[in-house]
């Protein structure tokens, strides 16, 4: 029998982390120009870190000196992680502040090298970045070289059903995910949001205008590559494992399709684009569970329609289901007046009449 | 005569970059598009050999094989010029799109092929996904008298080969200097009476062909996978980024230092400073930190104009 | 007064070509002092060095005493000296408004650590708001400041190019032929319009321009650069009778 709550379950928090990543992705691209094409090698460096804390201060809290990568080790992981709900919750806090930490310092650091170079070689640096980290990761000996870890331990291991265990991990990663919203909806409002953009638009001229477009630049990849350490640390916790192949380049194309489609420049568009590729996802690994016998693996459709849904937007929606409109500021107030707030439901109608009419055309 | 097995390797790595990056090099150079989707070319033309030895279940001819690679190599390239590059240009697309349209390819073929493998494999009860070539080449060959390994010769041989011709055909053919041509100054190119779209298609025929050339040969020396032309994508950029995107020769020096670095420059920091030889893409991503750093190329253009200094220098005196 | 700006013996070449040859020059402070030469003799150029784009490969650039040569633009425009575009480059996306929002220096907004905490910089950004909105009616842009920068015409392009370096508070402000592409007319009513600035708010302006006709009816000083070289400078009736100027538009 199909477990339709079961899906729902499983689609929201795939949508949650999806919808992070897609957030920053357009705070990068959309709102301050920059190519990012090796988003996934910050959430592979969030994942791992992850997977390294949390194992390590288990085995270490309790006494036990096996490598984490070790079967010793992922059978003392069973056997622990569900006694100590606070050690749970700690790890993952501290799992989740290490990871923002370590990718987005490696975000901040990347930024210089590139500064003198356009668009298409920022792309390629930091691609390139991305897949020789997941090539070392393949053979770094300390997190399981290509196997990487398992075991790794959901911050609510200790409940006693399951079900209940994903809905809170799901519960979770969804107010993260607001938070990481608002966060964002709150800086691209406000004065330095008008600086990204103004760096999208004309770098120089920004830079004439007395904006320090590198130190900008930079300290944005910072939030940014953080937070997408941050899906890679949730992304681990819910799959319970982490390995380098989980995070090739397809990734990264995944999360643009998504920033394509939504629209640039746009939180909303971020989200809905989230939506969707995150229920491909899902569909797709529920056709392949349901139908095992199938031609060839449902999976390889799915990454397919992910290649084919970005060139038919870019050929014929480029501006995507929620095109930017420009953003309101609070500076708007002098010249109009407050703004009237729009209630939740006339948002989501419209977010619904914006899909049909893109669809439609 | 026995040659060191580092000499070899970077010998053959730099036969093999040179055949995968002056492909791309081209490709950027005269369509403005940097095509993410060219790891697949290189997939696509080490499988095609082998999938028609399975198919006819025979051993083929190294004569055969090679123009047929480079055929279906050509074929895709082409096929993914006209349907996602040519129109997107025509819309008057930014660089930026072209390059992400081509990652869209690239995807879209990439598990095409994994989707045709899968039905192939179990049409013909053979795994595929890990397989090796099926190819006629001696072990040795006698050339003068001295006995020579016939596979590396072949690469050698075939690089050269490849590399003069295209040479030869950019300086000397009609056809090669029009490439030039749009490359240099499109309008004035076409003003002149040479057509882009033909331009275009050669380029892209060409680009895909060799780099299936260069797929080919890897199937001979090991075993492929679908995963082959992405596993060496950071390499072949790093080569084209040296080449500055636009270079064909500044490319080829950059398939040697991509090739030194990785097999000899590795072995001396193994040997003097233990340091572990799984580093070696940290070599290769190095090598292309230094370039865009040292001289950033002019041929992608953007970034800021001048070296801004990251420390204030001079305030009053 | 004193020299505001002073220009010593900056060179600088591209590629084996000197584009400025041992430029030596003052901008007095409060004045008008205009740019003029043929095309191609590195006005725009000195423009560059002066705000930071480019490094002089010899000679140094003074603002009120202090070097300035060898800093990057945004620590120029820090101290003081704002520019404008010869092809007026604004956020082509953002509205009339946020374009102008940008000019003033160091809002506390901008930082990324303050920005999510509104009340930082809400009373900043509500007094610049107003002040941007004085002058949009002063130069009767009032009902454009919702309209995205690109949709602009030629000649509000024109004026928001100009009004940006204001905003800013800048003590001297760099225009890069503030009357190309418009009519005559119009041309005249931005000198007109540079000049009320300069008197009403102490500004000095150094203006790159080719319409020599209206530039000599408001400018106090005028420097002549031909080929990367200054062949004459003056007041504008001196310069204006100077042939070896002539010859050089001639010429040229």
């Amino acid at each position: 029998m199909f477990d339709i709550f079961g899906f729902l379950v499983s689609w929201l928090t795939l949508f949650g982390i999806y919808a992070i990543l897609s957030l920053c992705l357009n705070m990068e691209i959309g709102y301050t120009g920059m190519t990012n094409f090796g988003l996934v090698a910050f959430l592979g460096i969030g994942a791992f870190v992850t997977g390294y804390v949390s194992i390590s201060m288990f085995l270490s809290l309790y006494g036990y000196n096996y490598p984490i990568y070790s079967l010793d080790a992922v059978i003392a992981m069973g056997q622990i992680s569900g006694k100590n709900p606070l050690l749970n919750l700690s790890a993952f806090v501290a799992s989740l502040i290490l990871s923002f930490l370590v990718s987005g310092a490696i975000g901040y650091l990347i930024t210089y090298p590139t500064l003198r170079v356009g668009p298409a070689f920022l792309g390629i640096t930091i691609l390139s970045f991305g897949e020789m980290l997941r090539i070392f990761m393949k053979h770094f000996e300390p997190t399981g070289g290509a196997y990487g870890l398992l075991g790794i331990p959901n911050p609510f291991a200790w409940v006693p059903d399951p079900a209940l265990k994903s809905q809170l991990f799901m519960l979770t990663t969804l107010a993260i995910l607001a938070g990481v919203f608002l966060y964002y909806r709150k800086l691209s409002e406000s004065p330095y949001g008008r600086v990204l953009r103004s760096i999208r638009e004309d770098e120089v001229a920004s830079l004439c205008l007395g904006k320090p477009v590198p130190a900008v630049k930079a300290r944005l990849l910072f939030v940014a590559s953080g937070i997408s350490g941050i899906a890679g640390s949730l992304l681990v916790f819910y799959t319970g494992s982490v390995s380098p192949d989980m995070f090739v380049t397809a990734v990264t194309f995944e999360v643009w399709g998504m920033v394509i489609v939504g629209g640039r420049g746009n939180h909303t568009g971020a989200l809905v684009g989230a939506v969707l590729f995150s229920l491909l996802n899902r569909v797709s690994s529920a056709l392949s569970f349901l139908f095992p016998g199938m031609l060839f693996d449902p999976n390889y459709v799915r990454w397919m329609l992910v290649g084919v849904i970005i060139v038919a937007a870019l050929m014929y929606r480029p501006k995507g289901i929620f095109p930017e409109k420009p953003i309101r500021t609070e500076a708007w107030n002098i010249f109009e007046g407050p703004a009237t707030d729009r209630g939740l439901k006339k948002r989501l109608l419209e977010v619904l009449k914006r899909s049909a009419r893109w669809l439609l055309g | 005569m026995e040659v060191p097995t580092e000499a070899f390797n970077t010998i053959w790595y730099f036969c093999m970059y040179s055949l995968m990056a002056v492909p791309l090099t081209l490709s950027y150079r005269i369509s403005k598009v940097l095509n993410f989707a060219h790891g697949v070319y290189i997939t696509i033309g080490a499988y095609a050999p082998i999938l028609v030895a399975i198919a006819l279940n025979a051993r083929i001819s190294p004569f055969v094989a090679v123009p047929f690679a480079f055929l279906v190599g050509a074929a895709v390239a082409l096929a993914a010029h006209m349907l996602v590059f040519s129109p997107l240009t025509k819309r008057n697309s930014s660089p930026v799109t072209l390059m992400i349209a081509s990652m869209g390819a690239w995807i879209f073929i990439k598990y095409a092929f994994y989707a045709l493998l899968d039905i192939l494999q179990k049409a013909w009860s053979t795994p595929l996904f890990y397989t090796t070539s099926n190819v006629n080449i001696p072990e040795q060959i006698e050339v003068v008298g001295l006995v020579l390994n016939a596979k590396f010769l072949m690469v050698v041989g075939l690089t050269s080969l490849s590399l003069s011709l295209l040479l030869v055909f950019l300086t000397r053919t009609k056809l090669g200097m029009a490439l030039r041509a749009i490359a240099d100054n499109s309008d004035l190119a076409q003003i002149s009476g040479i057509s882009k779209e033909q331009v275009l298609r050669v380029t892209w025929i060409i680009s895909g062909g060799i780099a299936a050339i260069s797929g080919f040969i890897w199937s001979l020396f090991s075993y492929v996978s679908p995963e082959v032309g992405d596993t060496v994508i950071l390499q072949v950029f790093a080569c084209s980024v040296i080449g500055g995107l636009t270079s064909v020769p500044l490319t080829v020096v950059g398939a040697l230092v991509i090739s030194s670095a990785e097999n000899l420059f590795i072995l001396v920091l193994y040997r003097f400073f233990s340091v572990p030889l799984s580093f070696r893409p940290f070599l290769s991503f190095l090598a292309l930190l230094i370039t865009i750093l040292v001289r950033p190329p002019a041929g992608a253009g953007g970034g800021l104009p001048y070296r801004y200094r990251l420390r204030q220098l001079r305030r009053g005196d | 007064m004193c020299a505001l700006l002073e220009v010593k013996g900056v060179s600088i070449s591209f590629g084996g070509v000197e584009a400025l040859k041992d430029v030596s020059l003052k901008v007095e402070e409060g004045s008008l002092t205009g740019l003029i030469g043929p095309n191609g003799s590195g006005k725009s150029t000195l423009f560059n060095v002066i705000t930071g784009i480019y490094r002089p490969s010899s000679g140094v650039v003074l603002f009120q005493g202090k070097r300035i040569d060898g800093l990057n633009p945004n620590e120029i425009y820090e101290m003081g000296i704002a520019r404008t575009f010869q092809n007026p480059r604004p956020f082509g996306s953002m509205t009339t408004l946020e374009n102008l929002m940008l000019s003033p220096k160091g809002q506390r907004g901008e930082s990324i650590l303050k920005a999510p905490l509104k009340r930082s910089w809400l009373d900043e950004e509500l007094e610049i708001a107003n002040n941007v909105k004085t002058l949009m009616s002063q130069v009767g842009m009032l009902d454009f400041y919702k309209i995205p920068a690109s949709d602009l015409s030629g000649g509000h392009t024109k004026m928001l190019e100009t009004s940006k370096g204001i905003l800013g508070g800048a003590r001297l402000i760099l225009l890069d032929e503030p009357t190309a592409g418009v009519q005559y007319a119009v041309g005249r009513r931005i000198f007109e319009h540079i000049d009320s600035l300069r008197k009403r708010l102490n500004l000095t302006y150094f203006v790159i321009e080719h319409r020599i006709d209206i530039l000599f009816d408001f400018a106090d000083y005028v420097y002549v650069l031909h080929m990367g070289k200054l062949i004459a400078e003056g007041r504008p009736e001196e310069v204006a009778s100077n042939p070896e100027v002539i010859k050089a538009y001639i010429g040229g």
